[in-house]
């Protein structure tokens, strides 16, 4: 007599691996016929709604919407003849990379996803321009520096595009920035080790010299540390006048309360990342006040339709920041994809890739060509934090705009 | 000089940061992974406070402690203490749960933004022995001194805390005795976490919270706990200072890109060498 | 032992028969899927992948930590090893596919001898901790260790990346593989030497079962499956970084898996893995929601149905059978007895 165990876990196994090989061979995603016949066209999206980087995720999130219904309310898309209504599936990565590829593969093999727009910074960029690269399917990304990007990939990329500033002229910002004021022109750098921490670390000791500067002190410290005694102390006995950091906002905020704390105020205090985060004079109890931050849009830059996404989003957003950036950004690459399905005149995502590479003209971002290294730079600019505002102070030429009001005055 | 004096102080703000991770262990031999989300949830509720009440945010983390104390106690009577008695792993699976529930819900209700609590002696500073030191951190250092003595008083000279070392050591036999082991665990993390709303609160004062900084500041307490001894309250405070100035030393003199390898590294030594710590009876099991 | 009971009885032919189908039944499944593999939906294949790998970690993990008792949280250090290992084999050497994949096993393995060795001394929280000590203190190295890049990402170059399908194939047979060698470990003399000191260790040593002797091996197998794990998660990803490839997040998923599923069983990381994945898989609409709702599921099986789920279907599938059986006492006893010992395999 046979024990019924072994009857009972063969059959289970038989039934679950059956299960499972049928499931598998059901013919083609339903999502994919439905974008080729003339259904709705979906575009797919990972987006960090949660998590860390939850405002970069959300902003995106609101400009990528505004293009779509956009183009939905006009009566749809304009492809090859007949107009089709465009459906943005978006997926919340919480900021997390392996979610954020997985999601990127799911959008477009279960789905149906004929292009995605991508998320923001490098960690969750690149493996979802390798996860679109690998389906063979077109991305456009933006907030993913350029460098950076080109980085994640070994031999080019085939299917992913970014639209965005090149570190090396945005380091190239806060020196332009610093010449405009009368200082000692002695630096002291502090940056985590997060990639956009080194690169930019690298490129600004660099730099320094051709521009006339000195690196007085420089400090790399880990993301999520706290305790920046020993590291101001030294700097301030450096007898810095500029400081140009490159930390998450946590840690931007108790680097500010340490400089505070030990009456370091130096003439220009550059907070990169951290001063991206809207209303971070608020969030830093007025701390932040003065401090300055490379940006991508800002009031006066002589962007098209500037005044427009101010009028319509400011208010929400907590004034003129980096998330407006953000939206406005999202926007553009939005309505950049769907002029190129548009163009391409079908959903084949090869002919879509084909597009976007011919792609050249003005969008709200400013004016966009593709290399063949698939990037397209923009021009970061220099902004001050000035209440809720991030207020232009060095413009995309490299001259002054606004008054730099120095020194720092949340320090002080 | 100066590097000692700032080391021993910002270790001075950890025994406040690891004591409830201290005691639960001591007592519940529990690793508790949620520790370092109990501290986040302190300074956020603090930080409410601050903002509804207005107020001096060290005065308002009093009743933020004792609200963080009310919740945990339900949480370890329902569901963590009945899970403990069933397995040893369980225990730490459900903590994580736990941890990654307080930090989705912190998110939820609060958004990724850091919050950070304010006040006037916050950023001041002060002149110890030709140093310059934050009032803040001296506040801190002795207010953590304040708990980790006013805790092991607890344990040691009051009726309470005999119960809690008796079934410590021997839940059955001390429900023989008649103590009620169930209330008492329970109470055990309420203390725990009402320790750690204040800790939370002190952190946020001198530096910052966030959602998703518990994990960072879970692995600090738990070198000092360990390197002071799991479940010896007067070596949280030992390993508390020793952790602050190897992490300053180290960020002075090799760079503070490498700080965590040498506190890591630290962590693991005193686990090869004395796990059980610097304080607590050698134990050769 | 189970030779005395081999062929001369009808109980000898069912344990026989129950063997060969523990063995052959996951090997025969995995020729399957990957013959099939060139046929299945594409978006099947990536789930399956997912799903195969976190099935993987899930029962490395619990060779060593359900059936050893040795609580590690430092796994993830393994699947950093091999997904690195394999990145750096393929940028600066032109070896063949099969001899990377074997060395980011061999190499995790090897490191984790190194790093784990003094540890097994450790019991309980202090192995856990320990662990976990040992993965933030490499995670720390790597972030500074110009080698591997430190902080930027180290993308596989795209000619030595595998094709979904590809992908599937390989998560398949590394999953059945795995499951035959952990099945063959829990039954040899050396997988009853390891349970025994797990549930009994001054009664295993009054009988000369050695800990670190008998744990080391297992130990060493366990990082080895996970650096392979880790290496597939870097064919799948295509880009590493050390705070993905590092991250705690794998050794607390493979945690949540086998305690869901049921630790210190044989079939219950897979069951767990496909329950977590099914589970993820639904909460992805809810997206704020989907990390809370995981937590308390994670909180009610762990509350409600400690030996997890298939712990629960063992007991069910050893009630039905009791039910079953009648005849004589002395029978119905020795039938349980054995039953037992089989059920807790």
């Amino acid at each position: 007599m046979k024990l019924p165990k072994n009857r009972l876990m063969v059959a289970a196994a038989l039934t679950v691996a059956a299960g499972f090989v049928l499931s598998g061979c059901a013919s083609g995603g339903s999502g994919a016929s439905t974008s080729a016949s003339g259904g709705p066209i979906v575009i797919g999206s990972t987006l960090p709604l949660t998590g860390s980087l939850q405002a970069f995720g959300t902003s995106l999130q609101t400009g990528y919407r505004k293009a779509v219904d956009e183009v939905n309310a006009a009566g749809g898309l304009d492809v090859g003849g007949s107009k089709r209504q465009v459906t943005l599936d978006i997926q919340d990565n919480a900021s997390d990379a392996d979610k954020a590829s997985s999601q990127a593969r799911n959008l477009v093999l279960s789905d149906g996803a004929v292009a995605l727009l991508g998320p923001a910074t490098p960690q969750l960029t690149i493996p979802v321009s390798i996860a679109a690269d690998q389906a063979q399917v077109p991305l456009i990304s933006t907030i993913t520096p350029l460098e950076a990007w080109k980085g994640g990939s070994s031999d080019g990329w085939k299917y992913a595009w970014d639209v965005f500033f090149d570190e090396d002229q945005m380091t190239d910002t806060q020196y332009q920035t610093a010449d405009l004021v009368s200082t000692n022109k002695k630096v002291a750098l502090f940056t985590d080790q997060e990639e956009d921490g080194v690169v930019m670390g690298g490129l600004w000791s660099s730099k320094a010299s051709e521009f006339g500067y000195d690196i007085a002190y420089q400090a790399q410290f880990p993301v999520g540390n706290a305790n920046f005694s020993s590291q101001v102390a030294e700097a301030k006995a450096s007898g810095a006048e500029v400081v140009i950091a490159q930390v998450i906002p946590p840690d931007g905020i108790a680097l500010l309360k340490e400089m505070k704390a030990q009456s370091y105020v130096p003439k220009l205090v550059f907070l990169e990342k951290a001063g991206n985060t809207g209303g971070y004079p608020k969030l830093s109890d007025g701390l932040a006040e003065g401090t300055l931050a490379a940006n991508w849009f800002a009031k006066g830059m002589g962007l098209p339709d500037e005044d427009s996404f101010i009028s319509e989003y400011a208010s929400q957003l907590g004034g003129v920041n980096s998330d407006l950036g953000t939206v406005v950004y999202g926007y553009s690459i939005a309505k950049m994809l769907l002029d190129a399905i548009s163009s391409a005149g079908s959903t084949d995502p090869d002919a879509i890739n084909d597009a976007i590479a011919k792609i050249s003209g003005d969008y709200p971002l400013g004016s966009v060509a593709f290399g063949d290294d698939h990037t397209s730079a923009t021009v970061a600019v220099q902004t001050q934090w000035v209440g809720e505002d991030q207020v232009l102070v060095l413009d995309t030429q490299g001259k002054a705009a606004n008054p730099i009001v120095t020194p720092t005055a949340g320090l002080q | 000089m100066e590097v000692i004096v700032n080391g021993l102080l910002t270790g001075g703000l950890y025994p406040a940061t690891a004591l409830g991770l201290s005691v639960v262990f001591g007592t519940l031999r529990m690793v508790n992974l949620a520790h370092g989300e109990l501290l986040m949830v302190g300074a956020y509720l603090t930080s409410v406070l601050v903002v509804a009440l207005g107020g001096d945010p060290l005065l308002l983390a009093i009743p933020a402690a004792l609200i963080l104390g009310l919740l945990a106690y339900p949480l370890q009577r329902f569901v963590l203490t009945p899970v403990m008695v069933r397995n040893a792993d369980a225990p730490v699976t459900a903590t994580f749960g736990v941890s990654i529930a307080l930090q989705s819900i912190l998110l939820l209700v609060f958004t990724s933004n850091p919050r950070s609590l304010n006040a006037p002696y916050a950023t001041a500073q002060l002149e110890v022995l030709g140093v310059g030191v934050r009032v803040s951190l001296l506040i801190a250092t002795a207010i953590a001194l304040a708990m980790v003595f006013g805790v092991h008083l607890l344990l040691t000279r009051t009726r309470f805390g005999s119960r809690v070392r008796a079934a410590a050591n021997d839940a059955d036999a001390a429900g023989l005795v008649g103590i009620d082991v169930k209330h008492t665990f329970a109470m055990v993390l309420g203390l725990a976490a009402a320790v750690a709303a204040m800790g939370g609160a002190l952190l946020a004062l001198s530096y910052s919270a966030s959602p998703s900084g518990g994990m960072t500041w879970l692995v600090t307490a738990f070198t000092v706990v360990v390197i002071g001894g799991l479940g010896s309250v007067r070596g949280t405070l030992v390993g508390a200072l020793l952790v602050g100035l190897v992490q300053t030393l180290a960020s002075r003199f090799i760079g503070a890109q490498y700080s965590d390898v040498v506190v890591f590294g630290l962590l693991i030594a005193i686990l090869l060498i004395r796990p059980e710590g610097l304080f607590t009876k050698a134990r050769r099991a | 032992m189970r030779a005395k009971t081999s062929a001369v009885t009808n109980r000898g032919r069912a344990a026989v028969a129950g063997t060969f189908l523990q063995y052959g039944l996951p090997a025969a499944l995995a020729l399957v899927f990957v013959l099939l593999a060139g046929g299945l939906q594409r978006s099947f294949l990536n789930y399956g992948t997912e799903l195969l790998i976190l099935a993987l970690i899930a029962m490395a993990w619990n060779l060593i930590g359900g059936f050893g008792g040795q609580f590690s949280l430092g796994h993830s250090v393994f699947v950093g090893i091999g997904g690195y290992t394999v990145a750096v084999l393929f940028d600066e050497t032109g070896l063949p596919f099969p001899v990377v994949l074997l060395a980011a096993g061999v190499l995790s393995a090897l490191a984790g001898v190194i790093l784990g060795y003094p540890m097994l001394r450790l019991r309980g929280p202090y192995f856990a901790i320990g662990t976990l000590g040992i993965a933030l203190a490499v995670t720390s190295w790597m972030l500074n260790w110009s080698f591997t890049k430190a902080s930027q990402a180290y993308s596989l170059p795209a000619r030595d990346m595998l094709r979904l399908p590809q992908q599937f194939q390989l998560a398949v047979v590394l999953a059945a593989a795995v499951l035959i060698i952990v099945t063959a470990i829990v039954k040899s003399p050396l997988g009853l030497r390891l349970v025994a000191l797990r549930d009994d260790e001054r009664g295993a040593a009054s009988l000369g079962v050695r800990r670190v002797r008998t744990l080391l091996p297992v130990w060493a197998v366990s990082g080895f499956i996970t650096g392979l794990t880790g290496a597939l998660v870097a064919f799948q990803q295509g880009s590493l970084t050390p705070a993905f490839a590092f991250n705690p997040s794998w050794v607390l998923d493979a945690i949540v898996i086998c305690v869901v599923g049921g630790s210190g069983t044989l079939y219950g990381p897979l069951v767990g893995a496909v329950l977590v994945f099914v589970l993820r898989q639904w909460t992805t609409d809810f997206s704020d929601w989907a990390t809370l709702i995981e937590a308390v599921v994670v909180l009610l099986v762990v509350r409600l149905v400690p030996g997890g789920v298939w712990g629960v279907c063992e007991s069910a599938v050893a009630a039905i059978r009791r039910r079953v059986r009648r005849g004589p006492p002395d029978r119905v006893a020795s039938n349980r007895v054995e039953e037992e010992v089989m059920a807790n395999v």
